[in-house]
């Protein structure tokens, strides 16, 4: 926790510190406040800091409370590096590969921007120490980021695969998650500050020989500023491991300087 | 694979056939979304001058609404509707900039590169708003070719190189069409660009006290454009016309501006006759043609677009016909005794910055 609180202020005090530009509010990044990302990355010589907190509540198991928090730089022309970890309060009690205090480093590069006949497309890595509690191993995942729209309606699909090395007796290698969903700006073209989100996704279970997860969750982001975005989700894992979600709910900000 | 997984996974084959992931004509082009580039200036505008701020923020959203009801229809009705809900935007007096890809998601996803060229055009516009509104910034001179330096270097950055915007780019078979068959919008238009360029000379008198002094009189100039809009003009307002120190003293930003807000107008043209241009292919197709000569580096004088080259005087805004638009010395009373040739201010050192205060 101390850890976390550290790395907070330092990137508080950096945006503090800093002058702004207009945030992009309708970029979608994972978990602000859904699984779904879209195929953009931040503008180039953008810095972005995105934390929040989330609470879910598990069948046959403990819940969580859990503080995630990422610093985006975009560093090249459509190019973006992220920086970030999650923080559970009860860090013990974490089940999966994905472990608190973990640091992540990820890399997102947007191939196109769409047209009116091609999507867009975006690749990201990610790169996972075992940095946090009773964590192991060095973690991976590349995923695939497409975006289509349907003049305002966008439908977002991302498909990623995670490489797992520090894992326990009955654990995957490896796994698959796949995410599918639309986002609509509120009240355009009038008004643009709002844009509601939803998405499936299914996720291979963590153990071999348990049902894959499949949840639905729908959110929403609001541009509180042009510095900063406000987001709320809710959503279910209403199929696979006996342990999963019953329901959970996140909620955070996301600041550019 | 399990039940439901070979559902999902059919649901998202299903989606990259219809989203046409495998397109055989797909236009491909890369966003290359920008920040401003940053310096003591950041974010000036917003805290010296928030009315003028919010004033812009108004004028982003018409652009882009007038282009996206162009793109869906020629009903005078129906546009002029558009017109009065830009005027309600404007008058709403928005505090955060409006996202453009929302309010016009056909017209970007068309011609992304002009969008691409507009976003970057307007970013060099509210750089330069932020220089001249940071009292911090005391060599703005240097501010102002670092900015532009910055600029200049990105491939969708507009020309300096004055053209002949009164003559060939205006001499297009669609070209006069928004002006002829939309004149009220036609000229709301005209008055975000005169406000855009006014701001400059208001600046450039002094630094953020005089200029919330002052700003507002040309506000209210402004606001008397859209609503009652001065449809006797017949051309543009020049920058050399509207805020003629301004130009005298930063001709690249001038230029640029001039060229930005043409390009505008030829938009407007192309979408307005689509008797012309029927369909988003031929539209873009059009506009991509008039967008390489706004691109075109180092305008020779016996390169491909010497006919597009400005003649001498054009940027004075002589030789228009009809009414033109008045200087910001002559909004605010004050004389100007060659308003073409821009003038000498008292406390202003010629590399640009206010002097002593």
């Amino acid at each position: 926790m101390k850890r976390f609180f550290i790395f907070l202020t330092v990137l508080l005090t950096m945006w503090c510190a800093s002058t702004a530009f207009a945030i992009d509010h309708k970029n979608l990044d994972e978990n602000r406040p859904l699984h779904l990302q879209d195929a953009y990355p931040v503008s180039q010589g953008e810095w972005a800091l995105e934390a929040g907190i989330g609470f879910s509540s598990h069948r046959h198991a403990s819940d969580q409370v859990l503080l995630p928090a990422q610093l985006i730089y975009g560093a090249l022309p459509n190019f973006h590096l992220e920086v970030g970890t999650t923080f559970f309060i009860d860090p013990h009690d974490v089940d999966g590969p994905r472990k608190s205090g973990d640091l992540s480093f990820a890399a997102l590069y947007n191939f196109n921007q769409e047209t009116l006949t091609m999507p867009a497309l975006g690749i990201k890595g990610a790169v996972t120490l075992p940095t946090g509690v009773d964590s192991s191993g060095i973690d991976s995942e590349i995923t695939g980021l497409l975006t289509k729209s349907f003049y305002r309606l966008s439908m977002h699909f991302n498909a990623t695969y995670e490489f797992i090395n520090g894992r326990e007796d009955g654990e995957r290698a490896g796994r698959y998650r796949f995410v599918l969903g639309p986002s609509y700006p509120l009240g355009a073209p009038l008004h643009t500050r709002t844009t509601i989100l939803a998405d499936m996704f299914i996720e291979q279970a963590a153990r071999h020989g348990e049902e894959e997860i499949i949840g639905a969750e729908a959110g929403v982001r609001h541009q509180l500023t042009e510095r900063v975005v406000l987001d709320a989700g809710v959503g279910s894992e209403f199929s696979g491991p006996r342990d999963r979600s019953r329901f959970f709910i996140a909620t955070g900000l996301s600041f550019v300087f | 694979m399990q039940r439901g997984n070979i559902r999902f996974a059919a649901l998202c084959a299903i989606f990259v056939v219809l989203t046409g992931i495998v397109p055989v004509h797909g236009q491909w082009t890369t966003r290359d979304h920008r920040w401003a580039p940053r310096g003591l200036w950041t974010w000036a505008l917003q805290r010296e001058l928030p009315q003028l701020y919010r004033e812009f923020n108004g004028i982003d959203f018409g652009h882009a609404h007038l282009a996206e009801t162009l793109l869906n229809t020629q009903d005078a009705l129906k546009v002029e509707k558009a017109r009065l809900e830009v005027l309600d935007f404007i008058f709403s007096s928005p505090s955060v900039p409006p996202d453009e890809e929302q309010i016009a998601p056909t017209l970007t996803r068309m011609v992304w590169e002009v969008q691409k060229s507009f976003n970057w055009a307007h970013t060099l516009h509210r750089s330069l708003y932020d220089i001249f509104a940071a009292d911090n910034v005391t060599d703005k001179g240097k501010a102002y070719r670092k900015v532009l330096e910055d600029y200049l270097e990105k491939p969708e950055a507009i020309t300096f190189h004055p053209l002949d915007l009164h003559g060939k780019l205006w001499s297009w078979p669609e070209s006069k069409a928004f002006r002829n068959k939309f004149p009220k919008f036609n000229t709301q238009i005209w008055a975000y660009h005169w406000l855009q360029a006014a701001a400059y000379d208001v600046q450039l008198m002094g630094n953020s006290d005089v200029q919330r002094s002052l700003m507002p009189r040309v506000i209210d100039h402004y606001h008397g454009y859209l609503r009652t809009p001065p449809i006797e003009w017949e051309m543009m307002p020049m920058m050399m016309e509207t805020s003629p120190e301004f130009s005298r003293r930063f001709p690249e930003a001038a230029a640029i501006f001039d060229n930005l807000h043409m390009l505008h107008d030829n938009i407007d043209d192309v979408l307005s006759r689509p008797d012309l241009y029927p369909t988003h292919r031929a539209k873009r197709d059009q506009l991509m043609k008039i967008l390489a000569i706004y691109l075109h580096r180092n305008h020779a004088p016996d390169d491909r677009y010497r006919d597009y080259h400005a003649p001498a005087g054009a940027a004075h805004g002589s030789g228009i016909a009809g009414p033109r638009p008045p200087s910001v010395q002559e909004v605010l009373g004050i004389r100007t005794p060659n308003r073409h040739a821009g003038y000498p201010h008292k406390g202003h050192t010629p590399d640009g910055s206010h002097g002593s205060r």
